[in-house]
């Protein structure tokens, strides 16, 4: 019996791996899109109707919760098991970069030979 | 001399968003805003004399009593987006021309289609069960030979063709939309 490949876990949209980064520390909704934006040096930018589907779905899959804080004000932040599937998606990430760079290289020898 | 308000009757949310948005933007040019929407459906707009803005519509459950629905206008405020009112589940927002849109991906945009799905659905068992009671009430007193008033029956017509009539064109609106969520799921990886 094959061994749960690898790249099945914690299977993570572009936007939601953005906003888990963004949600490591506590925020308010509101500023979340901008912090995005910080983040990317301007290359994402959310739509507040994205952004809120996106916070609602990674809340019922208990990837964050919503916060009360002293002032009354709502936070969002990520749960110790949105934090283990960050990991996750990071080093499947990172990994995925470097078999690309890989694959890349070897092209080019191939060429050069 | 403009005349101060417009009316109109909408289009049909459950059949396009995109046309009554078109709409108003087409009226905003014109001068005209959107201010809201009375209890028959039909939509009202003032004058003030500025061009240019756009519109957005979202369907999202959210009670609109809750906090979380003050989080969500905050989250369309920080992006420029105001909310002017809503109705049912639908909510109407405003913003300057060219202000990103509120859907920047295909993904999420597909979960307001299924919230129209879902309400026509709702609607459209509805109002067929009401034509179906109501004309089963109507059939039943006919072989039965009770003794009412012809404006009884009328009435149990009535209701019968007015809750049929409504009811398959929001069937027709759930089945549009149901199409919708499959093209759109089809094109987003």
């Amino acid at each position: 019996m094959p061994k749960q490949d690898y790249f099945d876990k914690g299977q993570l949209t572009d936007l939601s791996y953005l906003i888990l980064l963004v949600l490591i520390k506590p925020r308010h909704g509101y500023i979340i899109m901008n912090e995005i934006i910080n983040l990317t040096e301007d290359k994402v930018k959310i739509g507040p109707a994205s952004l809120y589907t996106t916070l609602r779905k990674l809340t019922e899959a208990g990837y964050i919760h919503l916060k009360e804080n002293q002032e009354n004000r709502k936070t969002y932040q990520i749960t110790e098991h949105g934090m283990d599937i960050l990991q996750i998606e990071i080093d499947k990430r990172q990994k995925l970069a470097d078999y690309g760079k890989k694959a890349l290289e070897e092209a080019s020898y191939e060429e050069k030979k | 001399m403009k005349k101060k308000n417009k009316y109109w009757v909408g289009n049909g949310l459950l059949f396009s968003i995109d046309k009554n948005v078109s709409k108003f933007e087409k009226f905003a040019n014109e001068g005209y805003r959107l201010a809201g929407v009375n209890r028959f459906g039909i939509y009202k707009f003032v004058y003030d004399g500025n061009p240019g803005r756009s519109y957005a519509i979202d369907i999202a459950d959210i009670c609109l009593d809750s906090n979380h629905f003050q989080d969500y206008l905050e989250i369309f405020e920080s992006a420029g987006w105001k909310h002017i009112f809503s109705s049912l589940n639908a909510h109407y927002f405003t913003a300057e021309k060219g202000t990103l849109p509120i859907y920047t991906d295909k993904k999420n945009e597909v979960v307001k289609y299924k919230n129209l799905f879902y309400t026509g659905r709702k609607g459209a068992a509805f109002l067929l069960t009401i034509s179906v009671i109501f004309f089963s009430l109507f059939f039943l007193f006919n072989v039965m030979q009770f003794e009412l008033p012809f404006a009884i029956y009328l009435l149990f017509l009535g209701i019968t063709g007015g809750s049929l009539g409504g009811g398959l064109m929001m069937l027709y609106g759930t089945i549009l939309n149901y199409y919708r969520i499959k093209k759109k799921i089809k094109y987003s990886l």
